[in-house]
Order: structure tokens, then C-alpha cells, then sequence
């Protein structure tokens, strides 16, 4: 069924919010003006609830992003089919105009970590991520988007840069990018990597989705690091990262992403409007 | 050691704890690894706790934050994460609590947590139409005897040895979180989401027990007979359970 879905194949390139329970008594009442939603795929992937509900509702005014935190593609262990089926349900059911998941593994000897894990950048994990990926495409019979994540240390046998790793998956899979520019500037301060190397690595046409969001820095030894939290807002060396980023890949849906201390609703519209101001620029330097 | 299985089975030692040895694998730049390490050790910590509060938050009122939080650690240990869904992180909870407190005075918390998992887990259950009353007046009368009640995926059957379902009410947002006497007698509790929200019906232990007999496939007939519920009880009881709309079909 196809009625009453907002919106088209691909994310519009404006900026979108993530939809959160703190906020669901502002949409249930009203249609805040955002350009689409992303949610947490676990979070709407049940077979019932308040939260199913309300997204089947809300899908018809606003385009839809399906934003996976659980599979764990990176990992060596085999993909969890429940969870996949799952995932593939929740595609059926809400159409959504993006599906995207992390470049990451998650799962080990059977336990489940239920945090983002960084890979070492080696040909292994090149090859086994984008095995993943593409069994998942294939369950999905779509694109998927897949997303750099934050990194708190680095390995010392990776051979590739974060960049160069990212786009070899995107080769060996056929996948897209979910470019998370918060993650880019956090490696750069935690890690060292060069957040404009990593862009200019990436395909022009593989992004389909950028990510801002806000991150917490606390000392360690006398270093800084900056913690991946979601609990304020865009910094502005990240928003000065962003440019960078719309230069290179041109308008790209963008996401405010916001998981911890949620401020009111307003707050979150009033990042989504610079972030569209953004692009905004983008598109008249395009025409 | 450099193949990737070896890094993550390393890597998930450190994340429980296993080990805290440095891991050659890992480049401090600055700090010592073991340190960076510590980051994703907490952060795996902080986001199983996250998930048992948010499933538990009666229990974690009851008992406060900290011992909630012993009990988490515990429970982590002998029941880490199976699932990329963080929902079903609490779903051993009752169990592993059964056993933890078992023979204590505390041994009661396991109710208590049951019946929160059931109120969580009834939240996501399927949906499902609902059978009308009239469905049964539908029924010949030597029809009535051995049907069969279907009811809604989200029913839940809590019995409590204690006032489970009054303890549950007091510790809500809103409410005072003044003590109940638990010796004041066990609590049935049937749980279901309704059009709304989840909801939580006392009802009494031989309805509980006829409730319980028809839900594990018997006929009224005989779940009258091994719930020992009075014939003159039922009526009420069968109003109650479609208005409630926790029967999906009669047969």
C-alpha cells in the first residue's frame, strides 16, 4: 500500500528532526514544520504500541527515516535474522524514504553490546561490514545507508583511513553514506583523524543523509574527549565542518539528531532552520 | 593478535570486565588505551541500566537508585545482552530476581518486577480486533459449555502473593510512594493494552484462576471446574472481560 505517504523515494535535501516521545503530544496535536522525521528503528519495529500508532499517523505528512541502532553489521558473528525480519517489517509497513545503519559491530561470543563499536580499518573489516550490509539490502530489496560513527580509540593495525574505509564499503556493497559531520569533528579532536580527508574520500552521489548533533567534552590524562552525547546543540566548528561538507556533496537531507537532555520542541526547530539556511545557500549556489 | 574475531572477543572481555589488562591492539594517542577503553566499559554499562530503569521504574523507586543499580549489575552479569533490541534487556529480570532474592525477605520484588515486565512487554504486543459480547449470546446454548476464548496477544496474568498492583499504584509518577502493608493479602492482576495506553484490572483469584485455565486452551466448562469460580460469578466476570476488550474471539 502506497496511499498516503508523504513524500518520495529520497529524503527531501532539507533539514528533518528526530522524532522522540518527549515530543509526541506536539505532533499527536499538531504538524510542526519539519521537513522529515528519522526514528530509531527498534523503537517503532514491534508488532504493537503507542509509538507504531502514532508513526503510522505521522507518515502521511511527513517523509520518514528509518534509523537502525541494533544490527550490528560489523561484527563477525552472524547477522540476528529475528532482528532483520524485524527491520523488514517495519520497511513494509511505513515505507520509509531512508533506511540507514552504523558502521560498526556491536555483538561478541553470543552477548550484545547495544553501543555503536568502532572497527580497525582493514581490508577484514572492510569485506565483512559490506557482506552485512548487502545481506541486508538483499532481506530489505533496497539501498541502505550506512553511517561513520564516533570513536573513543583507534587500532593500531588499521591500513586505511576512515575515509578510504567508508568508501570501500560503499563499493563493495552498493550502499550509501549516512554522514555523521558530529562524528567526523569527534575523531578529529579523539583520534586524530582529518574530518575534510574523510569528506573528500567519500563519493560525490554517496551521501544521502547528513547527521548533526551535539557533543559533551570532558578531560582524560590532561586530553580532551569529546563524548558522542546528543544532549545539546551543533557546536560551531561542527556547523563550519557541514559547510565543508555541502560544498563537496551538495544538498543533502540533514538531520538534527538530539537523544539526550531533550530541550523543548522549539529548540530542535530553531537548529533544523539553520541547518536549512544551509541549505538553502547550497541550492542557490547549485542553480 | 589482529584477525577481527580476536579484536572483538577481546574487546567485548574489556566491555564486561573480563580483563583489564592493556590491549595491544589499541593506540592510546596521549592516554593510556586502557582509558578509552573505560569510555565504551561505561558507556555499555550506562546503556543496559537505561534500559532496565526504563522498564523498571516502580521497582527502582521502591528499592532506590542504588541497590537498583547492585541488582543491575548483578543481573548483567549472569544475563548480559542477548539483543540488538534494548527492549528485551529486562526480559530475564523476574526470573534472575526470583532466584537472586529467593528465601529473603525481598523475595516479593520479583512479583513486583513481573508485573512491570508484563506492563512493558504488553506496550509492543500485537494488535488484534476484539470479540463483542454478543459473540457468546451468539453461541446455541449447548454450544456455551465448551467454548473457547481467545484473548488479545497483549494479556498478561500477574498473581501476587503480596499487593502487587497496590505497591505498583503508589509508586507511579503522580502518586505518593507511601508504604503498603504487604502482608494485607496477594493481588491478581490482569494486564492488557487497551485503545490508549496499557491497563492493569484487579480482579479476584478464582476469576484470575477461570481466567488463567481459559487462556491455556480450556473450555468455559472446564475452566469453571478447575478455577472453581461460582457459575452465578461468571456473568459478571464475562461483562467485565469484553468490555475491557481483552477477548478476541469466541468459538
Amino acid at each position: 500500500m502506497t496511499s498516503g505517504r508523504a513524500g518520495g523515494l529520497a529524503l527531501p535535501a532539507r533539514a528533518g528532526i528526530g522524532l522522540r516521545s518527549a515530543h509526541f503530544a506536539e505532533f499527536a496535536a499538531g504538524r510542526p514544520d519539519v521537513a522529515f522525521l528519522e526514528v530509531h528503528t527498534e523503537n517503532y519495529f514491534h508488532d504493537g504500541g503507542r509509538e507504531r500508532a502514532l508513526l503510522e499517523r505521522l507518515r502521511a505528512d511527513y517523509p520518514v527515516s528509518l534509523h537502525g541502532v541494533g544490527l550490528a553489521l560489523g561484527s563477525v558473528e552472524p547477522l540476528d535474522r529475528a532482528h532483520v525480519a524485524r527491520v523488514a517489517a517495519a520497511v513494509r509497513r511505513f515505507e520509509p524514504a531512508a533506511v540507514s545503519e552504523h558502521a560498526c559491530w556491536g555483538r561478541a561470543d553470543g552477548v550484545h553490546f547495544n553501543d555503536l563499536l568502532p572497527l580497525p580499518f582493514t581490508d577484514e573489516a572492510v569485506l565483512g561490514l559490506a557482506a552485512r550490509v548487502g545481506e541486508l539490502q538483499d532481506a530489505l530489496g533496497r539501498r541502505i545507508l550506512v553511517e561513520n560513527v564516533s570513536q573513543y580509540l583507534r587500532f593500531r593495525h588499521s591500513t586505511l583511513l576512515e575515509g578510504e574505509f567508508l568508501a570501500a564499503v560503499v563499493a563493495e556493497s552498493g550502499c550509501g553514506v549516512l554522514l555523521d559531520v558530529n562524528n567526523l569533528y569527534v575523531n578529529s579532536v579523539n583520534v586524530g583523524f582529518d574530518p575534510l580527508a574523510t569528506i573528500d574520500a567519500i563519493p560525490v552521489g554517496a551521501v544521502g543523509e547528513i547527521h548533526l548533533a551535539g557533543h559533551q567534552r570532558r578531560d582524560i590524562d590532561g586530553r580532551p574527549l569529546l563524548l558522542d552525547d546528543h544532549g545539546s546543540r551543533v557546536c560551531e566548528d561542527v556547523w563550519a565542518l557541514y559547510g565543508r561538507a555541502l560544498e563537496r556533496f551538495g544538498p543533502v537531507a540533514t538531520l538534527i539528531e538530539w537523544d539526550t537532555n531533550l530541550p523543548p520542541l522549539d529548540t530542535l526547530l530553531a537548529e533544523a532552520r539553520r541547518a536549512d539556511a544551509a541549505l538553502g545557500g547550497c541550492h542557490a549556489r547549485a542553480a | 593478535m589482529r584477525a577481527l574475531h580476536e579484536v572483538q572477543h577481546a574487546f567485548g572481555a574489556w566491555l564486561l570486565g573480563r580483563t583489564d589488562d592493556a590491549p595491544e591492539w589499541a593506540v592510546g594517542d596521549g592516554m593510556a588505551p586502557e582509558a578509552r577503553l573505560r569510555v565504551y566499559r561505561n558507556n555499555s554499562r550506562a546503556l543496559f541500566e537505561q534500559a532496565l530503569q526504563l522498564t523498571y521504574p516502580v521497582l527502582r523507586r521502591r528499592v532506590g537508585a542504588d541497590y537498583f543499580q547492585q541488582l543491575g549489575h548483578h543481573y548483567r552479569d549472569a544475563h548480559p545482552s542477548r539483543s540488538g533490541d534494548l527492549h528485551e534487556v529486562g526480559r530475564d529480570f523476574p526470573r534472575f530476581l526470583a532466584a537472586h532474592l529467593g528465601g529473603t525477605p525481598y523475595a516479593w520484588l520479583a512479583e513486583l518486577s513481573l508485573l512491570e515486565w508484563s506492563v512493558a512487554d504488553a506496550g509492543v504486543a500485537a494488535e488484534s480486533p476484539v470479540a463483542a459480547a454478543a459473540s457468546l449470546a451468539g453461541l446455541a446454548p449447548e454450544q456455551v459449555a465448551s467454548a473457547l476464548f481467545t484473548f488479545v496477544p497483549s494479556l498478561r496474568l500477574v498473581r501476587g502473593s503480596v499487593p502487587v498492583l497496590s505497591v505498583w499504584r503508589a509508586n507511579q509518577p503522580d502518586a505518593d510512594g507511601r508504604p503498603v502493608d504487604l502482608a494485607s493479602g496477594g493481588e491478581c492482576v490482569l494486564v492488557h493494552r487497551g485503545s490508549d495506553d496499557v491497563e492493569l484490572r484487579l480482579v479476584a483469584p478464582l476469576e484470575f484462576a477461570f481466567v488463567e485455565a481459559t487462556a491455556h486452551g480450556a473450555t468455559l466448562d472446564a475452566a469453571l471446574e478447575a478455577s472453581r469460580l461460582p457459575l452465578a460469578a461468571l456473568p459478571a466476570l464475562l461483562h467485565r472481560l469484553f468490555a475491557d476488550r481483552v477477548i478476541a474471539a469466541v468459538a
